[in-house]
Parts: C-alpha cells; structure tokens; sequence
C-alpha cells in the first residue's frame, strides 16, 4: 500500500515536473522569420510587425525580421531580387515557421520557393483574395487584408436618404480592383463609379456624384495630381449635400464617416497561427480569415454641416474626432 | 516527593491539559478580534463596491436612453432619458447625503457633471437646436460618462486593492493563528500523549508487581512479598494483600513443602485422575519403575500392572476403585524394563460432595525383599508342613547332634526307616487329600508310638524315620511291637476305608560306633525293603 502511495506521488510530481517545463519552455528555440514586404518606418507594414512582435515577446521564440524593400522599389527586377535574398536568408536562418507580410512577400518568395513545401507558411496583409496566387497552399495559412466597407456602408445608411452608392477614386488598376471587391461585400450598390487623374476632376465629379447618389465614398488619394487635403476639405465642407465616407487613413477630412483597416491586427493574427503551427497544428488546421477590427473616424464639422447627430455608441467607439471644440 | 492518589494523578494531569486549552484560547483571543475588526472594515468596502456598482447602472441606462432619443427623437424617448436622468439625480442626492458614502464623493462629482451636461443634451435635441451643438454636447456626455466609468472603475480597483489588502492581512492573521494552535495543539498531543503514558506506567507499574507476586504464589511460594511504597490505593492494596499473604502462609502447606514430603516417601504414590490416568507421581515410581515423570503422566494405571501376576486386568481395578478404598493388595508391577515387582498395592479414593471421584490415590510398597527373605525361610525350614513331624533336613540336623551326645554318653542309638505301603494305591483310589491324610494318620501313630526325645521325620513322600535316643537291642522288638499295636488299633477303628500298612528298618549302633546318620539310614533302608519284600511275600502267599 505504501509503495503504491508513493508511486502515485512520484508520477503526480512527474506529470506537475513535465507540465511546468512544457508551459515555460514549448517554444523555447523555436524560429520564426518575419519578411516584411516593405521597410522600417512605412506605418502600415511597421503596424503589422508590431501586432507580430507583441504576441511572440516573452514566448521564447527566436524572432528574426527580413525587409523585402518593395514599397519604393517597385520593379520587377528588385522585386524578384529581394526574394532570392529572402530565400537563402530561410535557408541559411532556417525557421520552424514563416511569416510573411503583404502581397509582395508572398508574390516573390513563397508562390515561387514554397509553394506547397514541408516549411509552414502564414501570411497576413493580403489585399482582398489569395486565390490570386493560387493559394492556399497546403503549407500556407492567414488572414486576408480586405476594406470594411460592408461596416462603412452601415453607418453612412443611418445617415443616408437612401442606398445609392457613388464612389470616386483614383484612375489606377489597382484601385478598379478595390471597387470591384467593393461591389462584392456590399452586393452591387455601387451605381456610379468615377476614376479620376486630378485634383479638379475629383471635385467636379464629387458634385456631380452628389446629384445621383445618396452617399459617397472616396477612394485613395495617392496618384490624384494636384491634391490638396486641406483644400479637399474646405471644398467638401462648402459642397457637401449628402453623407460622404471612406476607407482609406488619408481620406477622413473630406468624410463624415471614416473606417480603417489596423495594421497590428494582420500581424497579431499571423503570429498566433505560427505559435499553434508550434504548437503542432497544421497549417491546413487553421482557417484563413480576413480582418475584423476598425478605427473608426467621425467628422463633426461635416456632421455639423449636414445636420448629422452621430449616436453616443459612436463616439464612444470613434477612435479619431475630427472638428471637436476644444 | 509528593504522595498523591491514582484519582489525584489523573485530576492533576488533565487539569494541566484543560489549562493548555484555556491558554490556546487567551492567545488566539487578540488574533480573533483582529480579523472581526477586519470583517467589519469589509461592510462598508461592499456597501460603497455596491452602491459605485448602482452607479454605473444608472449612467449606463441614461446612455442608452440618450441613444434611443438621438436615434427616434421622440416625446416618448425624451420622457424616457428624463426618467433616466432623475434616477441619476436620486443616485447623486444619495450620494450627497449618506455620510458613509463619502468615499464615493469623486464618482457623486463625476455623475452630477454628466447629469448637467446630459441635462443640456436633452433640451438641445427637444429644442431642435444644431447637429453641430447637439454634437458637441453629446461628445462632452459621453466624455463625462467615459471619465464617470473610468473612474467608477478606478474606485473599483481601489477597492478591490483595499479589499486585497484585508484580505492578505486576514491571511497572515490566520497563518499566524493556525501556526499558534498547531504549535500549541502538538505541545497538547505530546503533553497528554505523556502525561497518559506516565499515569498509565504508575499505575500499571504497582499492577504488574501485584501479578508477578500472584504468580509466585500460585507456584506455592508464599514467601515472596509486594514490595510497594506508593501510599496510594494500589500501596493500600499491596499492604493488605501482603497481610493476607502472612496469613496464608502460616496457614498453608507450601508446594515445595508438599513436594519434598512426597519425594522423599519410600513407598511408591500415584495419583490418578477420575478416567484412572496417572496425573502425578513421587520419586520412588520412577526409580524403581524406570519410568520418567513425563512418560507416566496421562497414561493410564494399567501400564504398571504387570499382565502375568496382577490381580487388575481389564475392568477390574475401575470396579474396585469404585467400591471405595482398599489396602495391602499383593500385586505385581511391571517395570519399564518388563521385570515383574511384588508390591502391597493400596488405594484410598477423594470424591467432591456429589460424590464423584476427583482424585484415586494409590500408594504401593515393593515387597520384593520380603518375598525373597520368605522363599528362602521355606527353604531353611526343619519341619514338614503336612505332618508337623521333623523333614530329612530336620532329622540329618538334629540327628547329628544326638549321635554326637550318644557317643560322648556312650550309649546307643537306633534309626527306624518306615514306609508307608500302599501310598500310590491311596492316591490314586482316593485321592491325594486323602493321601495327605493317610499321611497325617501316620505321623500321630508315630508320635503316640516313640518317646519325647526321638526325633520323628519324615524323609520322603511316603517315608519316615525315627531316632530313637537310649533304646538298646533289646527294646527293638518294643518299640516295633507297639508300632504295630497302635497301627493295628487304627486299622481296627471303624469306618476306615483302607487299611494302613509300614514296611520298617531298625539299624542299631551300638557305642563305641562310628558313622554318620545317612550310613544309618542307608543301612535301615535296606532292612525296610527287606521287610517290604517279606510284607509283600506275605501278602502274596
């Protein structure tokens, strides 16, 4: 009877003994590498690596970050370069898991150096579908980077008159593509899309949008020649009829509503995957999600101007106001 | 040293005891008191989580209301948030006037700046006034509500701080109570756990001498003492039963006493029990026996009873025993070595008052000494048991010693051999008893026939001689004559069956002679087969 006693005590302290060490030391030596598409000091891809770093701080894993550099360097040529480099970096690094960040990481490094390979691959900040790459791969697992407009569209309709939708953006493929998407989450009620080259158009657009649509959403000002944001947003105020909204960060002094995408959520999403990748998941396991959470933008001076009252819920939630008194 | 009684010890120990309990009472009181001070710190610290908790409700439903009357802009939402409003006006008066609630004075201030600023809101949208202002007035409601929760939550915490506080205080007041009592529980366990070990060793001590001493008496030493001092009851009760045992003593034959009476007995005892087997022997059985004590006891009596002379075979000493005592039975025990011992064999039998046997007590003299003495007496006997009349070895004794004196007297001496004639014919008609008394008949005739100094014998079966002292040849035809007179007058008696017939010898030695008396008989024996041939011609013709 004591002998068995004292067994049962000894597995007790055995099993207690293998559950401490397993929780303080199951990543312990582990390696992940981040590839980062872009460079340090660009807001968005440095928000995602941030999400990334604050989850694996304090887990032991060995985190290593690689800059693709493709944000400015745009050429094919660079592109397929920094992914070479990236690839005898894997090798000679060589990670328990990959981490890779925005479109470019995944065009120049997984879809042609592991594609469906034993490596576990988890991605984040690709815009809108993967399927592009034709992925997913069986080694490959994340979360897709789409706009909230779906979310954008609800609040602009508590304001609106009506669903008619006018959108106005920049004249580039790459934009034609986010409305088409657009269209996708929010069922075709985009009826009138403008693409502009210039600064002008866009205003005389905007008006004309006004007459024909019940609210409006902008798209990036980037490439719109001769944009001034200040001017933008006087002429807004003086023009404005109808609710006006967007998704994109630089364009929320012309918008009642503004609704962004955060960074940090791609990049702490990818690195949770990675750590139940560690865990001994398969990527396979983990479903590919897109993004969830948004920074939401309310405009006073506009809502003042169109005689908008948001709701206490939105203020409370609204991370950034603009035209508050002070 | 101080004397106390056994219910002295016992009231003294667990008095000690009793007061060690009280003394874990008297230091746990302090640390008992310290953690009720404690517990009510903890009342208030609930009423004010509970009332901060009200608080937030209150704030939380006027938001709501705000919201449903931004959304609807209805009288009916406005009289709704009003309501809201006025509950959080109550909420905020309360606040106000219970004195015990001053802790929650940031989170009244806080409420009463939303209630203001809510208040405000409420106649904006009634009054219809701006998007812009209405805006900004609710942007600084849901400020004030946003600074009401944070701090409503920061006094949460601080609460739950305090309440942390109390409650690791309490902790260490109960680790240092249950430390207390543990210390003072183990100095108990070992304090009683000795006091009962030492009560237990003195008053068992005293009992254990008492059983010791019984022993000793129930192995019949009625010498030993209870040597204890203690004046106590169980010292009481030592003192009397020593008293007792003086009694006894002078009063009771000792074991020892009885033993050493037995043992040293000449004569063989056994004890049997009821079922007649052996339960106790002396020394003298198993010297002369050969047996050992062991080998005897449980055995039955039978063992010793030698099968060839015993009188006890079978049953037959069971029967005797139960017709009571019996002595001086001539018997024969068997020895171990299977030698057969005459012995006088009694026995005496102890019965309780039922009359049931407890006890047969058998005690057996060996008589082998005696037997042997009588054997050999028989042998040395001068006399014929059948006649009385002198044997051979009677008259060659006695024979000698007259010839001797007739030759120093220088006189004669005659031997006369008789023969009884038809010995043989009597036995065999009439049987040897009368033989026996043919015999008998015989020697009276020779007795009345010879004088007082001859010596008459008879030598043989049918045989007899006399030496007759002082007769000379001239009285030889006498004596014969008056032999045959007193024969013949036997012969003549009636109602004999037989008639009785001598065949004689006279030899006589005329002194100066020589010779022994077996030369006289030789020479009268062979005159008597003369004479019994003539007797038998005689009776032939």
């Amino acid at each position: 009877m004591k002998k068995i006693f004292v067994f049962i005590i000894f597995l007790f302290i055995l099993a207690m003994a293998n559950i401490i060490y397993a929780g303080q030391s199951n990543y312990r030596g582990k390696k992940i590498l981040y590839v980062n598409s872009y460079h340090q000091g660009y807001d968005w891809s440095d928000g995602e690596q941030r999400g990334a770093e604050v989850v694996l701080s304090g887990t032991g894993v060995v985190f290593k970050a690689v800059y693709m550099d493709t944000k400015d360097n745009t050429s094919e040529q660079f592109c397929k370069m920094s992914g070479l480099k990236v690839k005898k970096i894997i090798e000679e690094f060589k990670p328990d898991v990959l981490i890779v960040a925005d479109d470019n990481a995944f065009t120049y490094v997984i879809k042609p150096y592991y594609r469906d390979v034993n490596l576990p691959v988890v991605f984040c900040g690709i815009n809108w579908d993967i399927s592009t790459y034709g992925a997913p791969y069986k080694n490959t697992t994340g979360m897709i980077e789409i706009g909230l407009i779906e979310q954008l569209y609800n609040h602009l309709r508590k304001f609106s008159k009506g669903g008619r939708v006018g959108f106005v953006g920049y004249d580039a493929p790459h934009e034609r593509r986010n409305v088409a998407y657009y269209d996708q989450y929010i069922e075709n009620k985009i009826l009138n899309k403008v693409f502009v080259k210039d600064f002008d158009s866009w205003k005389s657009e905007f008006l004309r949008l006004q007459e024909k649509s019940d609210m409006i959403i902008f798209g990036a000002h980037d490439g719109i020649k001769g944009w001034d944001s200040k001017e933008a947003a006087n002429f807004i105020y003086v023009h404005i009829r109808i609710p006006t909204g967007s998704d994109v960060e630089g364009m929320t002094l012309v918008s009642l509503i503004g609704l962004t995408k955060s960074a940090e959520e791609q990049g702490e999403y990818a690195a949770r995957a990675a750590l139940r990748i560690l865990d001994g998941a398969r990527p396979a396991d983990i479903p590919i999600v897109t993004n969830k959470k948004g920074l939401l933008s309310l405009n006073l001076h506009i809502a003042g101007k169109l005689g908008i009252v948001f709701t206490p819920a939105m203020f409370k939630v609204a991370k950034e106001l603009i035209g508050q008194e002070q | 040293m101080m004397r106390f009684s056994i219910s002295q010890k016992i009231f003294y120990g667990f008095s000690i005891i009793i007061l060690l309990a009280v003394s874990i009472l008297l230091v746990s009181y302090p640390l008992l008191t310290k953690i009720d001070a404690l517990s009510s710190r903890v009342v208030p610290l609930e009423k004010e989580t509970n009332v901060s908790q009200e608080g937030i409700e209150i704030v939380r439903l006027l938001e709501s209301k705000i919201e449903l009357y931004v959304i609807l802009g209805s009288q009916e939402a406005r009289d709704e948030a009003r309501k809201a409003l006025e509950q959080l006006d109550r909420f905020t008066s309360k606040l106000s006037i219970v004195k015990d609630l001053e802790n929650l004075r940031m989170i009244r201030i806080s409420a009463e700046k939303i209630s203001s600023v809510a208040d405000t809101l409420i106649n904006y949208i009634n009054k219809k006034e701006s998007a812009d202002r209405i805006n900004q007035c609710l942007l600084e409601t849901v400020k004030r509500i946003q600074y009401f929760e944070e701090t409503q939550k920061n006094f949460q915490n601080f609460k739950l701080k305090q309440s942390l506080e109390i409650a690791t205080e309490e902790k260490e007041i109960i680790r240092v109570l249950l430390q207390t009592f543990l210390i003072l529980e183990l100095f108990i366990v070992f304090f009683g756990i000795l006091a009962s070990f030492l009560l237990s060793k003195i008053i068992t001590r005293n009992l254990f001498k008492l059983h010791k001493v019984t022993q000793e008496i129930a192995s019949g030493n009625f010498q030993t003492r209870v040597s204890i001092s203690s004046k106590d009851e169980i010292g009481q009760l030592a003192g009397s039963f020593n008293l007792m045992l003086e009694e006894l003593r002078k009063s009771t034959v000792s074991k020892d006493y009885l033993n050493s009476i037995i043992n040293s007995m000449a004569d063989m005892l056994i004890v049997l029990d009821p079922q007649l087997k052996i339960i106790r022997v002396n020394k003298t059985v198993s010297e002369l026996l050969g047996y050992s004590e062991g080998e005897l006891i449980g055995e039955p009596i039978n063992i010793i009873f030698s099968s060839a002379h015993s009188l006890f075979t079978g049953t037959e000493f069971e029967q005797h025993v139960k017709k009571g005592a019996f002595i001086d039975y001539e018997i024969h025990f068997v020895t171990k070595n299977k030698i057969d011992i005459p012995v006088l064999f009694s026995v005496s039998v102890i019965s309780d008052k039922e009359e049931n046997i407890s006890y047969v007590v058998c005690t057996a003299q060996d008589i082998t000494v005696l037997k042997n003495a009588e054997q050999e007496l028989r042998a040395l006997s001068l006399t014929d048991p059948l006649t009385g009349l002198y044997n051979r070895r009677g008259l060659l004794a006695l024979g000698e010693q007259q010839i001797k004196i007739a030759k120093r007297n220088k006189e004669d001496v005659m031997l006369l051999f008789v023969d009884m004639d038809n010995m043989k014919w009597i036995n065999d008609t009439f049987g040897h008893a009368e033989g026996d008394l043919a015999l008998i008949e015989i020697a009276k005739i020779m007795r009345i026939t010879f004088r007082e100094p001859d010596i008459i014998a008879r030598i043989g079966g049918d045989e007899f001689a006399v030496i007759a002292m002082q007769a000379t040849r001239n009285e030889e035809n006498v004596l014969i004559g008056r032999l045959k007179k007193n024969l013949d007058s036997r012969n003549n008696e009636p109602g004999k069956q037989y008639v009785l017939s001598l065949s004689m010898g006279i030899a006589v030695c005329q002194a100066p002679y020589v010779g022994s008396v077996d030369e006289f008989l030789t020479r009268a024996d062979k005159l008597m087969y003369k004479d019994k041939r003539d007797n038998l011609k005689k009776h032939s013709d």
